[in-house]
């Protein structure tokens, strides 16, 4: 299968019809963002369409179209977790867009004393999750980079679905398993250092952050026109912080937290 | 490895290896699994002093181990689930 050129009113949106017109899961392929598109101001004005080029991820025969729903034929294949990603695989899925740091970018303080005191280099966040991949029977590899503030732990491989589950929910399970085993890891070996860890699952975080900066300015717009709050659906706090970072520097609106979790959501309200 | 047959997951091994992880006496974590059909019962047992790493503020942790015990029993065509017993 060849890669196809796609074009939609958002980056999204583009990619679901690229998605739906290869019969491929999101898991399943690689995407390149050739133009993000401009929404113009809030949507109004100057709008420009999206354009990315997408093709299979594997020399993968099968297409099943939805990993979720994958019952998962994936032999058994002991976990390698290389420190570096190599070209082709973690790096390539999030698209020449976004400049990846790489092994020495980020800060370089975290990164340096990660691994450390470990015995493979690996974090401990990354051997726990390594180990839960492999116990979950699972065809995947585990990528360790270092990102601002976070150590961010990428997962590539097939069948990934059953990792991210709904809206995430399984995946922000893993991610938050992970900062408990590697945090007790951390103070039973007496180390005061507190890294953070991000889980991603091919690029789903990447695509979910996009989906809700466009929720967040389309709402946003409605708030500008109508005058009056808009409530959005309930998030969890690392959903919400993309939000309110995406609104941050908007004008016209203000956005705070309401409620409790797991129900906590934000109020987009008119101000300056 | 790599026999081309479907790759057999213990849940047991899975919910054992998160609690494992996560509390001080990890030699103390039990899990028994309770099959009856499609429906796979998993009880988790840890030492007294851990039952509330198990569980977590608003039992968020013990919320974390079932999500991903559910996920991965669907993925099998079962239906799992994990209680914890003292």
């Amino acid at each position: 299968m060849k890669p196809i050129e796609v074009t939609g009113k958002t980056v999204d949106e583009a990619v679901q019809a690229g998605l739906s017109s290869l019969g491929l899961g999101k898991e399943q392929v690689e995407i390149e963002v050739i133009d993000e598109g401009s929404r113009g101001f809030l949507g109004l004005v100057g709008m420009r369409h999206a354009r990315v080029r997408m093709g299979p991820l594997h020399a993968d025969p099968t297409p099943t179209g939805d990993a979720d729903a994958g019952r998962g034929s994936s032999e058994p294949r002991p976990t390698v977790v290389p420190r570096v990603p190599s070209e082709d695989s973690a790096d390539s899925i999030r698209g020449r867009r976004s400049s990846v740091p790489g092994r020495a970018a980020g800060t370089g303080k975290m990164g340096a004393d990660v691994g450390v005191s470990e015995n493979d280099g690996l974090s401990r966040g990354a051997r726990f999750l390594e180990g839960l991949v492999s116990v979950m029977g699972l065809d995947a590899d585990v990528y360790e980079r270092e990102a601002d503030e976070v150590t961010m732990l990428e997962i590539e491989g097939k069948s990934l679905g059953v990792l991210i589950g709904r809206h995430g929910e399984t995946l922000d399970s893993v991610q938050y398993l992970v900062n408990l085993a590697a945090g007790r890891a951390a103070r039973a070996a007496g180390d005061e250092q507190r890294v953070r860890y991000v889980v991603d699952v091919a690029g789903y975080r990447k695509q979910r952050e996009e989906t809700l900066t466009e929720m967040a300015i389309e709402a946003a717009g409605k708030v500008i026109r109508d005058q009056r709050n808009q409530v959005l659906e309930p998030m969890s706090a690392l959903e919400r912080r993309i939000v309110h970072m995406a609104l941050k520097d908007a004008e016209g609106v203000v956005t705070h937290s309401e409620g409790r979790e797991p129900y906590r959501r934000i109020v987009i309200s008119p101000g300056e | 490895m790599g026999t081309g047959k479907k790759n057999k997951v213990e849940l047991r091994d899975l919910v054992s290896y998160l609690a494992s992880n996560i509390v001080d006496e990890p030699d103390m974590v039990r899990v028994r699994e309770i099959e009856n059909g499609d429906s796979v019962i998993l009880e988790v047992s840890v030492a007294q002093g851990d039952m509330g790493k198990v569980i977590g503020r608003h039992g968020r942790v013990a919320r974390a181990i079932r999500t991903v015990a559910k996920a991965t029993a669907t993925r099998q065509g079962k239906r799992a689930m994990v209680e914890i017993v003292e």
